[in-house]
């Protein structure tokens, strides 16, 4: 499932909201390309051990998110162990749009949540 | 396991997670288990989900897939109807099939919902007093046995000081005389103990319940009526609360109604406290007076569990106390649901659910069959589809489409059955089931009838969807001959069907045969005694009016006296209890012969009950030695009994029982003369067992208040009614007559319920043989269709038309074999499962099981003949020419 050519690709702020899972994968990605294994960890240690992504759950989101044009696969990579087989995604440039217009949209949120004092506001 | 395309991109990349992550695992010390359990489940979710998306996705073979565009919610929709329409029209062509399918399912779906109406309300619905799961009624039992019993005063005593439930009562019933403006009204009553109310938990709707200063001897006379009373007797007036009323001669004042769906434990319409003088009294003190029914309520934070437990410790520590009388008798707390069905009915209705299931799978095996024939003559248009661009998942939602139309329809036929046939059977069901009279159609019904109806066109539209689509795949691999292989799987597939649906239809015709048997056999039990022109009443002498045993004993031998001379009347009687289960009361005594050591082992257990003179010749009991009770028969002469055969023959043998003496070792300890032996009668209902009976007289020592007046009239029962009232009306117009009964009408209660599962389970059968019978025949003619070709050249060649019929035939033989072989194979080991539904026959009933395939063999036959003749007459030259 190729993603589609970019002259068909929407604005990003029609893909809004992300799901939660999508968000965190995106957000992981965008540190640098990881495979499948590495955005578990990832976000295993962000959510200090409470979110456990399995391989399907993982790869079917990555499916959905590679069929919008959001991630791509990376290039091959040679390994320091030398681990030719893993395959590795990354963001796609329409995809840090999307990220980054989710976080907007989150911490417009999250001033909401301050001004109703559902929680306190926190150091910017 | 995963679609092709998704494999191809993240397999491997999921292989190396999974590498990575049993890794991760060793490392950390995550116990192995919990891996492969989230693994699994998380895969399981991935395969449901990638299939589900590719069936969605459009064939990939299309280049243009990438610019087909994204369809907008309106567009999605008025497409579903666009296909729902193109169903409707494309069933209204094919009208016959239409017609056959709808009304064969309407049948299976209104079946089910209606037998699932009645289980719910029977069984399922939810009690109407708070917390119902936690109320319980204590029995005892005897270790070993699965009957239980009514408990002793001392029992009780123990669970309330001990603390063993939250509350607990024990109530008895009584028949009490309420008079009335014109005659007295005979009501049914329970005094109860005073946790009784707070036990039920169900509270008044108007007034308030018995409460503690009801109990004191010194208190006045308080009552609770029943709604049915306050409506029925005092015209539900408004002001009730304080009404005065005279029962059984006491007044009485009335404090509160309960509300109307207040039938358990006691569907009574009087509710009056228990006065017991004193806890210390000898017989209440007596550990094997087991004459109370009880209820109560478990504690917080108890359960059955451990509240039998608490019991069962008790009931030891009196069974060592008093072993000779209690030894391996226990007590423990039956739920509600249990205490008020029992086991036949659960028992029953889930055969009948069971039994209407398979009608169900019969009649979607029909249709799918159905629909496989339709679907073969439909392939032309299906390649068509196929050549226009439709995708698997496209082909498969029109077959779904189609089937959830005709599911409907015949949801919707089937409930206007159900809503019938539910009339019908609370109509002929037995009156004693609780609650059935008010099964009906509800929102439960309605439901389950459409979730059915959905799931069943589910079913057998899985039938012609696989077929459509694997002859998509076909086509699209270029295979031209997919006619041929799709005809032939699909044939191969119609007559598995009709295999199974066979094997179904014997399953449940051996259960109809079974049970149609049954009843026959109890119609013709020898129930003991004359049934014909026997009318009994009970009635009930007020201890206030008649309070010595001599006034008791004088007011029953008076009517009895009145009642044998009067016109019409042959013969009466009167007796502490009737056979056939027509009610009445009788105590659970052990027997002891002269002479012989009054230990366990030389006792007979017997139902002991009490009887004027005349009262065997009134029943029709032949006296088969010795005399009938007379009138010199009182406390100024010796002792005597009578009793039955099955007695004679536990206590003595084959010897001869008159002026022998037995006492009973118990509680009278008097030792009685047997003066005359009568034949043994069917006691609780026309399938029991023998029981050892015992008759006392009632003018010695056993004035009871309780009688059942029996009289056999001159043509016609219930034409003695009017003489009876008016004789007992003559000797004391304030006592009310009850329960009046003719013996033909008590057998035919006695049988209602195995009747009515005989009545459903033949109706289901029948309607799954003819359903079978269908089945058949379409194959057949269909596959005569398939080979009009062939016939016609062999009957060109020379063939006979004899050995083209045979040709066949020989189609059929091994399919109703195998279904019949099969059939019978399941019904025996499902007969051997439900033996104990049924009288006197089972598994071992040769008859049923030989009868039901000769049955099914000549259905299949004659099924076979039409389609076996067309063939025949096939012309050569017409079958060779249509190519």
């Amino acid at each position: 499932m190729p993603p589609a050519p970019k002259s068909a690709w929407p604005e990003p702020e029609s893909l809004l909201p992300l799901k939660s899972v999508d968000t965190l994968i995106l957000t992981m990605l965008a540190a640098g390309d990881r495979h499948g294994y590495g955005i578990r960890q990832d976000i295993l240690a962000h959510s200090d051990g409470k979110i456990e992504l399995e391989a399907g759950n993982l790869y079917r989101h990555m499916r959905r998110l590679e069929s919008k044009g959001l991630i791509e696969q990376a290039p091959q990579r040679r390994e320091p162990d030398g681990d030719e087989r893993r395959i590795y995604h990354r963001l796609t440039p329409f995809g840090h749009r999307v990220l980054a217009a989710e976080m907007l949209r989150l911490r417009a949120l999250v001033r909401l949540a301050v001004s109703r004092q559902i929680i306190a506001p926190g150091r910017a | 396991m995963l679609p092709r395309a998704f494999r191809a991109r993240y397999g491997a990349a999921i292989a190396d997670f999974h590498r990575e992550r049993l890794a991760e695992a060793d490392r950390s010390g995550e116990p192995p288990f919990r891996v492969w359990r989230r693994g699994s489940a998380d895969l399981l979710a991935l395969v449901t989900v990638e299939w589900w998306h590719a069936l969605a996705a459009p064939p990939p073979v299309r280049a243009v897939s990438s610019l087909t565009p994204r369809l907008s919610a309106e567009d999605r929709m008025s497409i579903i109807v666009q296909e729902a329409a193109q169903a409707v029209r494309s069933l209204r062509r094919s009208a016959a099939f239409t017609v056959a399918a709808v009304v064969t399912l309407s049948l299976g779906i209104g079946s089910t919902t209606a037998i699932f109406s009645v289980v719910r309300s029977v069984l399922l619905a939810p009690l109407p007093f708070p917390d119902a799961d936690r109320v319980v009624e204590p029995d005892a039992r005897k270790l070993g046995t699965n009957g239980t019993w009514s408990v002793t005063y001392g029992d009780f005593m123990d669970w309330r000081d001990q603390h063993v439930f939250a509350q607990v009562a024990v109530y008895q019933p009584a028949n009490m005389d309420l008079t009335g403006p014109t005659e007295p009204v005979r009501v049914s009553a329970a005094a109860v103990s005073p946790q009784f109310f707070g036990a039920l938990g169900v509270r008044q709707q108007v007034g308030r319940p018995l409460q503690a200063a009801d109990f004191a001897l010194d208190a006045g006379y308080a009552a609770v009526i029943s709604d049915r009373l306050w409506r029925s007797q005092f015209g539900a007036r408004p002001d009730i609360i304080g009404h005065v009323v005279e029962i059984n001669a006491i007044k009485r004042t009335i404090v509160g109604v309960m509300p109307a769906e207040a039938r358990w434990p006691i569907d009574a319409d009087l509710w009056v406290p228990l006065r017991i003088a004193s806890e210390l009294d000898p017989d209440l003190q007596r550990r094997d007076n087991f004459v109370f029914e009880a209820i109560a309520r478990l504690k917080p934070g108890a359960t059955l569990a451990s509240t039998d437990a608490q019991m069962a410790i008790l009931a030891a520590r009196v069974a060592a106390e008093h072993p000779d009388i209690r030894a391996g008798v226990t007590t423990l707390a039956t739920p509600v649901i249990q205490a008020m069905l029992g086991s036949t009915t659960p028992r029953a209705l889930w055969l009948l659910l069971g039994a209407v299931t398979l009608l169900l799978l019969i009649g979607c095996v029909n249709v799918a069959n159905l629909q496989l024939a339709r679907a073969a003559a439909r392939q032309r248009e299906i390649a068509v589809r196929v050549a226009l661009g439709a995708s698997r998942w496209r082909l498969v939602r029109q077959s779904l489409v189609e089937s959830s139309a005709l599911g409907l329809a015949g949801g919707v036929l089937g409930v206007a059955i159900a809503i019938w046939l539910v009339k019908g059977i609370v109509a002929i069901a037995p009156q004693d089931v609780p609650r059935i009279a008010t099964a009906s159609l509800d929102r439960w019904a309605l439901g389950f009838g459409l979730v059915i109806s959905l799931g069943v066109s589910l079913l057998f539209g899985l039938a012609p969807a696989v077929n459509a689509v694997r002859q998509r795949d076909h086509l699209a691999m270029g295979e031209g001959g997919g006619r041929t292989s799709v005809g032939r799987n699909s044939a191969r597939t119609r007559r598995t069907l009709v295999t199974v649906e066979l094997a179904l239809s014997v399953v449940l015709l051996v259960g109809a045969g079974l049970a149609v048997r049954s009843i026959a056999r109890l119609r013709r039990v020898d129930t003991g005694f004359d049934r014909r022109n026997v009318l009994t009443a009970s009635i009930s002498v007020p201890g206030i009016k008649y309070d010595t045993p001599a006034k008791v004993v004088a007011f029953m031998y008076q009517l009895r006296e009145r009642l044998a001379e009067a016109p019409g009347i042959q013969a009466a009687g009167i007796a502490s209890a009737s056979p056939l289960g027509a009610g009445g009361f009788y105590l659970g005594r052990e027997m002891v012969a002269e002479g012989r050591d009054p230990s366990p082992a030389n006792e007979v257990s017997i139902n002991w009950n009490v009887a004027t003179p005349g009262y065997f010749a009134a029943l029709g009991v032949p006296l088969v030695a010795g005399r009938d009770f007379r009138l010199t028969d009182d406390t100024a002469a010796p002792p005597v009994m009578i009793v039955n055969q099955t007695f004679a023959r536990r206590m003595f043998g084959s010897g001869n029982p008159i002026g022998r003496r037995a006492m009973s070792s118990r509680d009278e300890k008097v030792e009685r003369e047997i003066i005359g032996v009568v034949g043994d009668v069917k006691y609780y209902a026309a399938a029991d067992s023998s029981r050892a009976l015992v008759w006392v007289p009632y003018a010695q020592h056993n004035a009871w208040h309780q009688g059942i007046i029996t009289v056999r009239a001159r043509g016609g029962g219930l034409n003695a009614l009017a003489v009876v009232r008016r004789e007992l009306h003559a000797l004391d117009p304030n006592i009310a007559l009850a329960n009046v009964i003719t013996m033909d009408e008590a057998m035919s209660r006695s049988m209602a319920g195995d009747r009515l599962v005989a009545i459903l389970l033949t109706t289901f059968a029948s309607l799954a043989l003819v359903l079978a019978a269908i089945g058949v025949f379409g194959v057949l003619s269909y596959a005569v269709a398939q080979r009009t070709r062939e016939m016609g050249i062999r009957l060109a060649l020379g063939a006979r038309p004899r050995d083209i019929r045979r040709l066949v035939a020989g189609e059929t033989g091994p399919m109703v074999g195998a279904g019949v072989a099969v059939g019978l194979a399941a019904a025996f080991g499902l007969a051997r499962l439900a033996r104990s539904m049924w009288y006197d026959v089972g598994p071992n009933d040769p008859a049923t099981f030989i009868g039901v395939a000769v049955v099914l063999g000549v259905v299949a036959v004659a099924a076979a003949l039409v389609p076996a003749r067309r063939a025949a007459r096939v012309d050569p030259v017409i079958a060779i020419r249509n190519e």
